[in-house]
């Protein structure tokens, strides 16, 4: 794999901002205030200069900023000088200015991200919040120290993010904001050479978006490096994700909105040393105790993870440098890994216990509404991945009771012993959902997730008829969930991986969880898939221990041909991000290394 | 927001003294207000302005000719504008809050199913926000407060567009401002004193509650009052002519169409819930109504469909259907806890966000430096009856 000069770019003024950063006592050093900015009354492309030669003080530039807002039109480009401002109030734009004026195609430009520093710590939401207003670039600057978000925008179609640096400086802390980059509910959207650093949550998070290129940027010490989530038509590529809990994200969660995501890639990144200690919020004890933590954020992410796919289908993951996790380097899991309530059976009391769609299963609402817990399509190729030398150490949330468990299989088979640690497959595949997918249900010739989805039509349907509801939605057969049929019946639909390999060009280790195909034994009397630890650890409770099939059951752990597709793998294709009729992405205005790949 | 127990206040101020370095040894009292003497105060008692205020660009409010007397925007509007009072109010750190509508001659407002209702070109919505030395009831009323801000919604044939007038130190007059401005505040509240900085919101922040998109549209968005909506009108206010539901009233007073207006039995109405309603005298079986009715003026201007807050999975206008009950977050920094876990207020983001002053935790976002008691303690009663489980 090859990294591009832009990338080098990106890396060296991320350096002199560590610098700038470490130096930093009182928020003024480092930058010095210098305005350089001449105003244009053209109209359709004003530029508006913020503050004034001889007037830089925090007060001057933030009331600027906001009038400039309110008096807005389309096309205007706000310049902001050069140095560090404290501000007191988000800066918030809803898509109309002050006369009520719809607005676009808005420009906020610095003079660089380590130049135009806002730190927000003073205002008590969000640092830079636009909604509504299409077409927006964000430049040359950077926002630090948020309280929630730092430049959050919602409902635009075009945005530009463009070295921007969003910065918590203090490191591993669990009050330090949400997200750094937020497109959210957006389409186009390009965000490149940019930095973020120390969110709580994602450092780049793009959400409930569409046609979404991520490139040429760095992510550090963030929970979650760069996180796509409930998007689709998205490209991540030639990015370094280092020093976070996670590296990359892609994750669909059941949001009850209708927006599910799809169509990612994640290509020619260095995605290393995502070892931080896991610090979002999380859950308290007692919601553990009382078992109602809710499993699908970020606090899950077990640390040391390069990559993680959550139930999100079509996923090409080629051509990256995955190295130095202590846990894992790619994880592929269905939502039956948070919670396996996904597959609980609907309860078909219409009328006495079932009076909406909601009431059917846990997420039948959900599948109704075009979501599936299933990963299929996915493509993991030509990656190099490494495991940190001697920590490789499990913890997280989101797959630690099998991890467990896995360890403690390993210790009993003296596979480990003492304190050595549990060894875990380089790429990671939960395998239960694709179990669930194609096993028959009964002597049925519908499998047993198709029997769930049937049945959850058939009460829907019943609702309906009975005025109980009336949206009358029903459940994708085709695409959500396999209601005839096997979903993972072609390879182009399976969970495939090839050509991984380690640092020394030897195959890595890659192995399901559970079982893939279907055979006599993998559930329990109950329905329970039963996962490759627990069946070893039966072969090794029945009366005459079984240690030899446990034995290849624990290897099958480390290792199996669960991934292993001999027809042709999902193949995905660039995501176009279109901004004021310019394409950005593979093939539009890059045909660099990372596009040829 | 610090929270004093009173008997508390010198000794904890102690301690604070000497973290800040200060020589002072002030202790934390409660400040007394009184307004200006009428004799300070211009007299302003003529026909509104009705051509200023369609430019909406006043440097000082009085140039509205809003009120008889320039100094007291809480009562004795001029031309045809009329108090009125929401059933249930949006929280505002304790603020009282003085409403008017004024509706030019000649002009009437339609009435909306589920919406605010449609006022004509020329009709302004004004809310004084003042801040009492205490919350008690008896503490309130514009002689003994501070007057901080007058917020004018201005409907211009385009649409609405929003001013902010703060109040002068003197509080003779109010000047424009448009980048917001925060007032250290002390407030008794029960045996605690709050001590807190009320936000007089930046002009461009307005949008950020008062903004609807029809049809969840975001490309149709048009900026919304948030109040007057049937719903919230559909209740008695005492005039000084007596007692009388409002509605009735402003269709009496030509303020609002009469053919517009449904059968009294068809028309919306919310239960009246404020500060002085006792939340444990609410009937077991109303707590949800009330609750969800709190929910929808307090929420539900971005918590909709049409809203702001359309991306997260937690909708509270009583317009559409409630969503949130076992529902995950999307975001809120990693935070494990479920929108409404049913039967624990404690274990919902929906009320750890309430009661909370945490910056970046905090809803709503902005204008709330202090947890609402009340509200919360509601919305807390309802949650705890909750039955079922999200398993």
């Amino acid at each position: 794999m090859k990294i591009t000069n832009q990338l080098k770019l990106a890396a060296a003024v991320a350096a002199g901002m560590t610098l700038i950063g470490c130096g930093s006592s009182s928020s003024d050093d480092g930058i010095k205030k210098v305005f350089n900015c001449t105003d244009d009354t053209t109209s359709g492309a004003r530029v508006i200069c913020i503050g004034e030669a001889d007037d830089l003080s925090d007060s001057k530039v933030q009331t600027e900023l906001m009038d400039a807002l309110l008096s807005s039109e389309t096309g205007d480009t706000f310049v902001f000088p050069q140095g560090r401002y404290q501000l007191t109030q988000t800066i918030a734009f809803q898509g109309k200015n002050g006369d009520n004026v719809d607005v676009d195609n808005l420009t906020f430009k610095g003079a660089g991200m380590d130049k135009t520093i806002f730190d927000v710590s003073g205002a008590s939401a969000d640092g830079f919040k636009l909604e509504n207003t299409d077409n927006l670039v964000f430049e040359d600057f950077g926002v630090y120290e948020s309280n929630n978000n730092a430049i959050k925008v919602i409902g635009s179609d075009g945005v530009i993010m463009r070295r921007v640096a969003t910065v918590w400086e203090t490191d591993y802390q669990a009050t330090n904001g949400a997200y750094g980059l937020y497109p959210v509910e957006s389409s186009n959207i390009l965000i490149e050479d940019s930095f973020v650093k120390g969110s709580a949550d994602a450092g780049i998070y793009v959400g409930q978006s569409s046609n979404i290129v991520v490139r040429n940027n760095i992510a550090e010490k963030n929970v979650a490096g760069i996180e796509i989530e409930n998007s689709n038509y998205a490209d991540v590529y030639n990015n370094i994700a280092r020093g976070n809990t996670g590296g990359i994200l892609v994750f669909d969660l059941p949001i009850g909105n209708g927006k599910y995501g799809s169509d990612v890639r994640v290509f020619d990144n260095i995605i290393e040393a995502n070892n931080a200690p896991n610090f979002a919020a999380g859950c308290t004890d007692a919601q553990v105790a009382a078992d109602t933590c809710f499993e699908g954020g970020v606090h899950i992410v077990p640390p040391g993870t390069g990559v993680i796919v959550l139930s999100t289908s079509n996923v090409e993951i080629y051509e990256n440098t995955i190295t130095d996790h202590k846990t894992i380097g790619v994880a592929i899991t269905s939502y039956m890994m948070p919670d396996d309530r996904v597959a609980e059976e609907p309860n078909q009391n219409v009328g006495t216990e079932v009076f909406k769609y909601s009431d059917i299963s846990k997420f039948a609402d959900k599948y109704l509404d075009g979501w599936s817990p299933f990963v299929n399509g996915i493509n993991i190729h030509d990656n190099t991945i490494t495991v940190a030398e001697g920590v490789n150490a499990p913890e997280g949330k989101l797959i630690n009771d099998l991890l467990l468990g896995v360890g403690s299989l390993q210790s009993t088979l003296g596979i480990i012993s003492g304190d050595e640690r549990t060894q875990l497959p380089s790429i990671f595949y939960d395998g239960v959902g694709e179990l669930l997918a194609v096993t028959p249900y009964g002597d049925t010739s519908n499998s047993i997730m198709a029997t769930i989805a049937g049945g959850i039509d058939q009460i829907a349907q019943a609702l309906d008829a009975n005025s109980l509801e009336t949206a009358g939605e029903r459940i994708d057969n085709t695409e959500i969930i396999p209601f005839t049929g096997m979903l993972y019946g072609t390879d182009a639909s399976s969970v495939c991986q090839s050509a991984n390999l380690d640092a020394n060009n030897a195959a890595v280790n890659a192995a399901a969880i559970y079982a893939t195909t279907p055979s006599a034994g993998l559930f329990s009397d109950s329905g329970t898939p039963y996962s490759k630890v627990e069946l070893a650890i039966g072969a090794l409770q029945q009366e005459t221990p079984d240690t030899a099939t446990a034995m290849a059951l624990a290897n099958s752990i480390l290792n199996d041909d669960s991934m292993t597709c001999s027809g042709t793998a999902y193949k995905g294709s660039a995501s176009t991000a279109t901004i004021n009729g310019v394409a950005y992405g593979c093939g539009s205005d890059d045909n660099g290394d990372s596009c040829s790949l | 927001m610090k929270q004093i127990k009173t008997l508390l206040a010198s000794m904890a101020l102690v301690g604070l003294v000497g973290c800040g370095a200060s020589e002072s040894t002030n202790e934390l009292t409660i400040p007394k207000y009184s307004a200006p003497t009428d004799a300070a105060c211009n007299d302003n008692a003529q026909d509104v302005n009705w051509e200023k205020l369609l430019e909406a660009n006043a440097t000082k409010l009085s140039e509205y000719r809003l009120f008889q007397s320039q100094c007291n925007p809480t009562a004795n509007p001029n031309s045809r504008g009329l108090a009125y009072d929401l059933s249930i109010p949006l929280f505002t750190d304790y603020a009282s809050k003085y409403r008017f509508v004024f509706v030019p001659e000649g002009e009437k407002a339609s009435y909306v199913e589920g919406e605010v209702f449609d006022f004509p070109a020329g009709s302004v919505l004004v809310k004084t926000f003042s801040m009492p030395s205490e919350t008690s009831k008896d503490s309130r009323g514009y002689a003994i407060e501070n007057v901080i801000e007058t917020r004018l919604l201005i409907r211009k044939p385009t649409g609405w567009v929003a001013r902010v007038y703060a109040w002068d130190d003197n509080k003779l007059d109010a000047t424009k401002i448009t980048s917001g401005k925060s007032i250290a505040t002390v407030l008794g509240h029960g045996n605690e004193i709050l001590q807190f900085d009320y936000g007089v919101p930046a002009q461009g922040q307005c949008t950020e509650c008062h903004q609807y998109n029809p049809g969840g549209d975001k490309d149709l968005q048009i900026f919304s009052p948030i109040g007057p909506k049937a719903r919230y009108l559909n209740s008695t206010y005492a005039y000084s002519t007596g007692d009388e539901n409002q509605i009735e009233k402003w269709v009496a007073e030509s303020l609002l169409d009469g053919d517009t207006v449904p059968l009294a039995s068809d028309r919306e109405q919310a239960n009246v819930f404020n500060d002085y309603v006792d939340v444990d005298s609410i009937p077991p079986s109303e707590v949800e109504a009330y609750a969800k009715e709190w929910l929808d003026i307090n929420c539900a201007h971005c918590h909709r469909v049409e809203g702001g807050a359309s991306n997260t999975a937690f909708k509270s206008a009583l317009t559409a259907n409630f969503q949130g009950k076992c529902e995950v977050p999307v975001s809120g920094a990693g935070t494990g806890s479920l929108i409404i876990l049913p039967g624990s207020a404690e274990s919902s983001l929906l009320y750890q966000r309430l009661y909370t002053t945490d910056p970046g935790m905090t809803m709503p976002p902005i204008g709330r430096a202090t947890i609402h008691t009340e509200g919360t303690a509601l919305v807390k009663r309802w949650l705890d009856s909750l039955t079922g489980s999200c398993n």
